[in-house]
């Protein structure tokens, strides 16, 4: 029986292991490299996502401090001022009882009554403003109805509220808030002023996530340009630094407006 | 003894292929085509000319399983012309009743240049870890073999004529290689969590 040398068959089966080896070597190479990129990848994603979370921190910081300010100044301002122009007023009644025969001073103390209420008007708005817990779609709607009530309570003028908001418990800035507030002040103030309405319409929504805040009144409409009443450029001004917007629609009878902010 | 083993691994292989992350993979069909042949042959004594067939059989399914994970021109271009050499080396030879040498060489050929092309696409991918894709379990399983059946196919008729004692040998260590392999290919099916 034919038989190869011994020195062949070793080289042979040394060739075939040897072989073998390098396809072990491959694969685990491809494996371990494959391995370690995994890995280096993941860290440098944890080290990202720690960076942003100290960020986040610091932000939250930042908002922690800016919030404890607002709450020493609206502390100082409820304190101090109010108790101020609560004296003011207490003082200007007691000369208006002292002096009520004077007749020209009659008015000069009843105007000085009237600035230290708007003053105390202004000033629990202001607080209103730096209050916290009032940062809910829940405040911002009950404030203005609030304030939309008394404002028209000593008028003609009939007030209708339309609340169709699903959910009131979404939060909203301190600044959209105020800023959307001071829109609607407006708002209103031009038209007891100037529209001769009889009635008033005011509507709160929500589509999607955008809280809609519309006025309507049923007077004479705009008399002159949107583009030339200061009080439209405020609104507009106003509403963009919400990032929201301020429009007004096209109406039969009165004015139609309608605000928008992204919730 | 080894050759029950491989039956009872290409078994394994065929039941868990149908795994459902890689039934559109048709790994059932090929694993079920392997079955039939080697019982046709090994226990019916149907001519083991069907072996040099299934080679086309082997170069069209892995360019399927390869040419959707790759998306790479390269597949296409080394089975198509793995299949003509294949098929030339088939169609040309006369001895129909062996195995034809040249055609085995170009499938383990295929077989080395499409799992070492899988390596070279998916070695730096870090979408997910490498040992959870099928095709790194694949790869190396034909790779593997590729290179086993190579040292078993050329020198096989040499072998044959001066030292079939040794032949014999060799033969024992290709069959533990294609155990391997397909132990390899099994805990890819078992093991890995994508169908990449």
């Amino acid at each position: 029986m034919n038989k190869l040398p011994f020195e062949i068959k070793l080289t042979y089966i040394i060739a075939v292991v040897i072989m073998i080896f390098f396809v072990g070597f491959i694969v685990l190479m491809v494996y371990f490299y494959n391995r370690k990129q995994f890995y280096f990848l993941k860290e440098n994603q944890l080290k990202e996502a720690e960076y942003q979370n100290q960020l986040l921190q610091k932000e939250l910081e930042r908002q922690k401090s800016i919030q404890s300010e607002r709450e020493r100044i609206s502390h100082d301002m409820h304190d101090d001022l109010g108790a101020g122009i609560s004296a003011l007023k207490l003082q200007t009644e007691f000369l208006k009882e002292k002096l009520k025969d004077d007749e020209s001073l009659q008015k000069d103390l009843d105007d000085l009554l009237k600035t230290s209420a708007d003053m105390n008007l202004s000033m629990r708005e202001m607080l209103w403003n730096l209050n916290k817990s009032n940062d809910t779609l829940q405040s911002l709607v009950q404030y203005i109805s609030t304030y939309a009530e008394n404002f028209f309570s000593k008028t003609k003028i009939k007030l209708t509220l339309e609340n169709n908001l699903s959910s009131l418990e979404k939060p909203i800035s301190s600044d959209q808030r105020w800023n959307l507030f001071l829109c609607v002040k407006e708002a209103l103030n031009n038209i007891y002023k100037h529209s001769q309405a009889k009635n008033i319409l005011i509507t709160f929504e929500q589509i999607e996530n955008q809280f809609i805040l519309e006025i309507e009144d049923d007077g004479v409409g705009l008399q002159v340009s949107p583009t030339e009443g200061n009080g439209f450029k405020n609104m507009t001004y106003r509403m963009e630094e919400s990032c929201g917007k301020f429009e007004i629609l096209p109406s039969q009878k009165g004015l139609h407006l309608r605000f928008f902010l992204p919730l | 003894m080894l050759f029950n083993i491989y039956l009872a691994l290409l078994g394994l292989c065929f039941v868990a292929s149908f795994r459902k992350i890689f039934l559109k993979n048709f790994l059932w069909a090929y694993f079920l085509y392997v079955i039939i042949i080697e019982v046709l042959v090994n226990f019916f004594s149907v001519k083991d000319y069907l072996y040099i067939y299934s080679i086309l059989v082997y170069i069209s399914y892995f360019f399927f399983f390869y040419a959707k994970k790759t998306n790479s021109k390269a597949v296409v271009a080394i089975s198509f012309v793995s299949f003509l050499f294949s098929f030339y080396f088939i169609v040309s030879s006369n001895q129909v009743e062996s195995y034809n040498i040249n055609a085995g060489i170009s499938l383990s050929i295929f077989y080395i240049l499409i799992s070492l092309l899988w390596f070279y696409k998916n070695f730096s991918k870090t979408d997910r870890k490498i040992h959870h894709k099928i095709g790194f379990w694949v790869s190396s399983s034909l790779l593997l073999w590729g290179v086993a059946f190579i040292f078993r196919i050329i020198p096989m008729e040499f072998f044959n004529i001066k030292d079939k004692e040794f032949l014999l040998v060799i033969t024992q260590l290709y069959q533990s290689f294609t155990i391997l392999s397909y132990g390899v290919f099994l805990s890819g099916i078992l093991y890995s969590k994508s169908d990449e």
